[in-house]
């Protein structure tokens, strides 16, 4: 029992870290952009494919495929920006919401008929033996995936708080117009959001596409989740993020132990769910910036 | 309004025509998309009318379809029954998600539909015992209008549609006749404006439960048919897809509109049909053409066809610059005779106490102990400089704000705890600094949602129209034309709000702010933006409302049209209150001269 | 330095300046004021370029800024502090103030940082706190000092006084001395117009979004127009 149960909190842990990365991802363009990006599950999705692509039809291998799907899936991002989403930015709200609901349809449908509905499986260049540590099995690829993931976190979080982009970025999630008034330029921060953001998603996809294969509906269950993450551990604070992502993963995983796989899938929802009718604003924006 | 003929006749091609195709799947498609139709119509009565983002609305559908299913085979009833009963089982269930939800402001709303449908579809998936889980529910009884092997033949199909048609009928009509009411204009101004409506005593929370109900209703009748057609349910019926595709029809058949729901489901149900050489490309198909009609026609098909009408009428509608403000204006300066009063008040008049209230925002006082009253009948200034707290007050008076300590009373009740729309069903209404009206809605059809606490809002008089309810309606009509003839707004009565000259658009906001039929009239910077001759008409307006037993507080810093139009003034600074009494003591008081031009610490 | 003719602009529908023209020569305090609605944060809003200019030109040191996006601005050397502040509140002084010289080549931050420290001595010991978490007279420091961090030309205060104790007022009349003494133009918008015209060179008395009256302040200080447009009579 105990050791199902800390074999899941190991599992939990992996899970979370990528919803953790989805979850960041989706927060800075909302904060920055106040954009809800029904696509992102399928940056996430381009992501694995990029990677998949790169190892298994270019042969590159799997550690410099994963960077450059990283930097593919970031001009994605930035690209679909550009042509569908700031055209429409005019609109009302909700329409934009729709749109990139729009977008995700597409891409998941072209995915489809580019690459087939099959699931598609990365080459891995990790050795399938596992590592036993008590009643845990661990292996060198989950142990890969988690310490890319906290790696991946702390790089966007030093990017945020020491880099002049990262700095302009947090300035107007705050106060949008003061921040123009420091001289930055929204277009340009604009352009960096989307693509970090995308970058997150793609890695999160092709760090996971290596151990549970890609194919193209893969990125549906993770945006939700990843949303229902912002949600709950609000915005602004990546490591308030990175472990609100841990805990629902190790919750996820403990309720499909004892409950049921299928339920396992509720946890998300029902939290985010209770966290809203308790704070209906919804979890700390990203500061005040009243002074 | 549609006229009836043309429906009727749609309506039966419907019905009949496809008959007469020999292919069955032709049948199949077209029926599948009539059903599908209460669900666009479901959602059009929460998303297009009422305005709300409910984005997982849809799913009440799939629970129509599942709870019909449940019904028919694990209680047995018949089929007759269980469709309308799931209906009820959607109406309900809407009710329990819906009531919590609507306390989310913003996005959160909408995200809170989508989880809730997500919910719905995991405990449908995986609760086997009661829903079958990921298999569905297979062998549902057909539904049948007419019993097999009788004396009348009529293919199944035939049946089904002839059944389909005659509900999205009774349905149509409950949606139009409930539009063209106060009710269907209570749903529109909550979309166009949410605050506004409050202000005009229409509660957002009420209205909002009603539309979430009845669309899920709707929705889930819909769904019971489907049920009973198709014969076979599953949490496919719940899933997201179903969500955009609903979306998607809606939008490109025409938001907000009646036919727009039922062409854009019937179009584009069959659309991707027609497209079967595409099939593989289905959703990426439904992607770019939500996408075109989000960037090219959000109006959708119905909006494209009304925009083309008009383009070929002659082009009307543009703004013309309204006369004077007050009407027969050289009659009464030559007969000294004093005018006509205004469209009198529903409410008694009452005095208006502010006692000792405070407002504190994290350690800022925005008021502090500020205590003053009006008489009925007075017209008073509430002046000071900028940042002292008027329009908290102002907010607070009217129930949009709470008073940190202190209380306000109205005709000796008190309304310092009560809900904007309570407040103004007492007879007290505002207008605000940044212009306030319902923007895509005509002039005419911004005085007539306003008069929303003087008119008839009982839903089954609406239905089925009783006399009290028509006679509502005409003295709307009128009072509506005497408030247009009032501030000399007639000649652009059909003419958007939002296409006015930002003149007029004040005035707008005085017609709506009159039509309440409200006794106390708080007005927040009425000549803001306003040139000299413009501002002298509204004086003169509000003179004519204190004539017509209107009191009036006014927040102004036009200090000239303060003077001349107020029998009282209260200077507020920095949150508190360090005047009260006549304009002309106002301008000699030490008190108020210092705030106003500033004070310098000589430091020389 | 600065010369805006003709300008028409607004929120939305809301029309608030009707051709409105004025200037600012170097090494120059002027101020506008007005009572409230007047138009003043509306004309500042306007030439940093947060808000569109429907008509008129604006000009600075011969570069038409009526076009430009704020960032331009920016860098076209005018600098914009703010009404009410606006500082990041959960932002330390030290990073409001780096925010500040976010046009600056690299190399020059350490400098800046220094003059603004230098001008601001009490900021330095408080560089590390939350800039929320400062008095109000302090929170002005920050503000005024993060608008100099551009190394502007022309500095913008949108009333710099509101909200503060008399004695700290007396502060700011100091503070926008010393910057014109630095070579900084300075335009001035101040409710308290007292305060303003015993500051400024020259004042601009807006009214309605136009401007009613022009001169130097001196003069405007005893002229009877003011106080009619404040009081109304």
């Amino acid at each position: 029992m105990l050791e199902l149960a800390a074999q899941q909190v190991v599992n939990g842990l992996l899970v979370g870290a990528i919803y953790a990365l989805m979850a960041l991802g989706l927060m800075v363009i909302l904060g920055i952009l106040r954009i809800i990006n029904m696509a992102q599950g399928e940056l996430y999705m381009l992501g694995g494919y990029f990677c998949y692509l790169t190892v298994a039809k270019l042969g590159v291998s799997y550690f410099p495929a994963l960077v450059v799907a990283m930097v593919l899936t970031a001009v994605a991002g930035i690209f679909m920006d550009r042509l569908a989403i700031r055209p429409l930015m005019r609109r009302p709200f909700y329409m934009v919401f729709l749109s990139t609901l729009a977008i995700s349809m597409i891409l998941r449908n072209a995915a489809e008929l580019i690459w087939g509905p099959d699931p598609q499986t990365i080459p891995s260049p990790f050795s399938p033996l596992p590592i036993v540590i008590g009643p845990i099995y661990l292996t060198t690829q989950k142990l890969f995936i988690f310490g890319a993931a906290l790696l991946a976190v702390a790089a966007f979080a030093a990017f945020l708080r020491w880099t002049r982009a990262g700095m302009a970025i947090r300035a107007l999630a705050r106060d949008h117009d003061t921040a123009l008034l420091m001289g930055i330029d929204a277009n340009r921060i604009r352009a960096i959001t989307f693509g970090v953001g995308a970058a997150l998603a793609g890695a999160a996809g092709a760090l996971i596409g290596a151990m549970f294969d890609v194919y193209p509906t893969m990125g549906e269950l993770p945006l939700l989740k990843g949303f229902a993450l912002v949600v709950m551990a609000g915005m602004g604070s990546v490591a308030g993020v990175f472990v609100a992502g841990l805990t629902l993963g190790v919750a996820e995983g403990l309720t499909a132990a004892f409950l049921s796989t299928g339920y396992a899938d509720l946890v998300a929802f029902v939290v985010m769910l209770c966290v809203l009718m308790v704070k209906p604003e919804g979890l700390t924006t990203w500061g005040r910036s009243r002074a | 309004m549609p006229r009836g003929g043309i429906w009727l006749a749609w309506f039966v091609a419907l019905a009949v025509l496809p008959a007469t195709m020999p292919n069955a799947y032709v049948q199949y498609v077209v029926n599948l998309s009539l059903i599908l139709a209460f669900a666009t119509i479901g959602l059009n009565v929460i998303f297009g009318y009422a305005g709300q983002h409910a984005f997982g609305f849809p799913v009440f559908f799939g629970v129509g379809a599942y709870a019909s299913a449940l019904l028919a085979i694990d209680a047995g009833w018949p089929v007759a029954f269980s469709i309308p009963a799931a209906a009820l089982v959607a109406g309900a269930v809407s009710a329990i998600i819906g009531f919590p939800s609507f306390r989310l402001r913003g996005i959160y709303f909408g995200v809170a539909t989508i989880a809730f449908s997500y919910v719905i579809y995991i405990i449908a998936q995986n609760w086997v015992d009661f829903t079958r889980g990921p298999m569905g529910i297979p062998l549902i009884p057909e539904l049948r209008i007419l019993p097999a092997g009788g004396p009348i033949e009529i293919g199944r199909d035939a049946q089904v549609r002839i059944a389909a048609v005659a509900l999205l009928g009774v349905v149509l009509w409950i949606v139009s006749r409930l539009m063209d009411s106060a009710i269907g204009r209570a749903w529109i101004a909550i979309r166009e404006n949410e605050n506004l409506a409050a202000s005009l005593g229409i509660s957002p929370l009420r209205y909002q439960m009603a539309a979430f109900v009845l669309g899920a209703a709707i929705s889930g009748l819909g769904g019971g048919l489907y049920a009973h057609y198709v014969g076979f349910v599953s949490p496919v019926e719940l899933g997201f897809h179903y969500v955009v595709v609903v979306f998607i029809m809606l939008i490109a058949g025409g938001v907000g509109t009646l036919a727009g729901p039922l062409v854009g489901a019937v179009v584009f149900g069959v659309l991707p049909e027609i497209l079967r050489v595409a099939e593989m490309a289905r959703s990426l198909l439904l992607g770019v053409i939500l996408l075109l009609c989000i960037a090219v026609v959000p109006e959708g098909l119905t909006g494209l066809w009304s925009r083309l009408k008009t383009l070929r009428a002659a082009p009307g509608g543009k703004a013309r610059p309204a006369p004077a403000w007050t009407r027969a204006e050289s009659e009464t300066r030559q007969s000294g005779m004093p005018e006509a009063p205004l469209v009198p008040p529903s409410t008694p008049p009452g005095a208006l106490e502010v006692h000792r209230v405070s407002k504190r925002f994290q350690g800022l006082n925005a008021l502090s102990d500020v205590s003053f009253k009006v008489a009925a009948g007075e017209v008073v200034g509430l002046i000071g400089p900028n940042g002292a707290g008027k329009t908290t007050l102002f907010n607070i008076i009217t129930g949009f704000l709470k008073p940190t300590s202190g209380t306000v009373h109205y005709r000796a009740e008190q309304i310092s705890a009560r809900a904007p729309h309570d407040i103004a069903g007492l007879g007290i209404t505002r207008t605000y600094q940044i212009t306030s009206v319902f923007p895509d809605l005509t002039v005419a059809e911004n005085i007539r949602t306003a008069t929303h606490l003087r008119a008839c809002r009982s839903p089954l008089a609406t239905l089925i129209r009783t006399p009290r309810f028509v006679e509502s309606e005409a003295s709307v009509r009128s009072a509506v034309d005497a408030y247009l003839d009032m501030v000399g707004l007639s000649p652009n009565a059909e003419v958007r709000a939002s296409a006015l000259s930002y003149g007029d658009q004040r005035r707008l906001e005085v017609a709506i702010a009159l039509a309440t039929g409200a006794r106390l009239l708080l007005l927040d910077e009425p000549a803001a933006g306003l040139n000299a001759e413009e501002t002298d008409e509204l004086c003169e307006l509000i003179r004519r409302m204190r004539h017509g037993g209107f009191t009036v507080i006014v927040i102004e810093h036009d200090m000239r049209m303060v003077m001349s139009v107020c029998d009282r003034i209260v200077v507020l600074n920095h949150g508190q209150m360090i005047f009260d009494g006549t304009p002309e003591e106002a301008a000699a008081d030490q008190a108020v001269i210092d705030a106003y031009l500033g004070t310098v610490t000589d430091d020389a | 330095m600065l010369e805006i003719k003709d300008v028409e602009a607004g929120y939305g529908r809301t029309p608030v300046l009707h051709a409105i023209s004025l200037t600012v020569q170097p090494r120059e305090i002027v101020s506008l004021i007005g009572s409230n609605g007047a138009g003043k944060s509306t004309t500042l809003k306007t030439i940093s370029g947060l808000l569109r200019t429907r008509r008129g030109t604006i000009r600075f040191e011969d570069k038409t800024l009526s076009e430009l996006p704020p960032h331009s601005v920016v860098r076209a050397g005018i600098s914009h502090v703010p009404e009410g502040r606006r500082l990041f509140a959960d932002m330390t002084v030290h990073e409001n103030l780096v925010l500040g010289a976010y046009t600056c080549p690299p190399g020059d931050l350490a400098g800046r940082l220094a003059d603004v420290y230098g001008f601001f001595p009490r900021l330095r010991d408080r560089s590390a706190q939350a800039a929320g978490s400062l008095s109000g007279g302090e929170q002005q420091m920050v503000a005024i000092g993060r608008g100099l961090m551009a190394k502007p030309a022309l500095l913008m205060l949108d009333e710099p006084s509101m909200g503060l104790a008399p004695k700290l007022v007396a502060q700011v009349a100091d503070i926008v001395r010393s910057i014109r003494e630095m070579g900084i133009g300075v335009l001035l918008v101040e409710q308290n117009a007292r305060l303003a015209l015993d500051i400024s060179d020259r004042a601009y008395l807006l009214q309605m979004g136009a401007v009613v009256k022009e001169g130097r302040s001196a003069t405007l200080r005893d002229d009877p127009v003011v106080r009619r447009t404040y009081l109304g009579r």
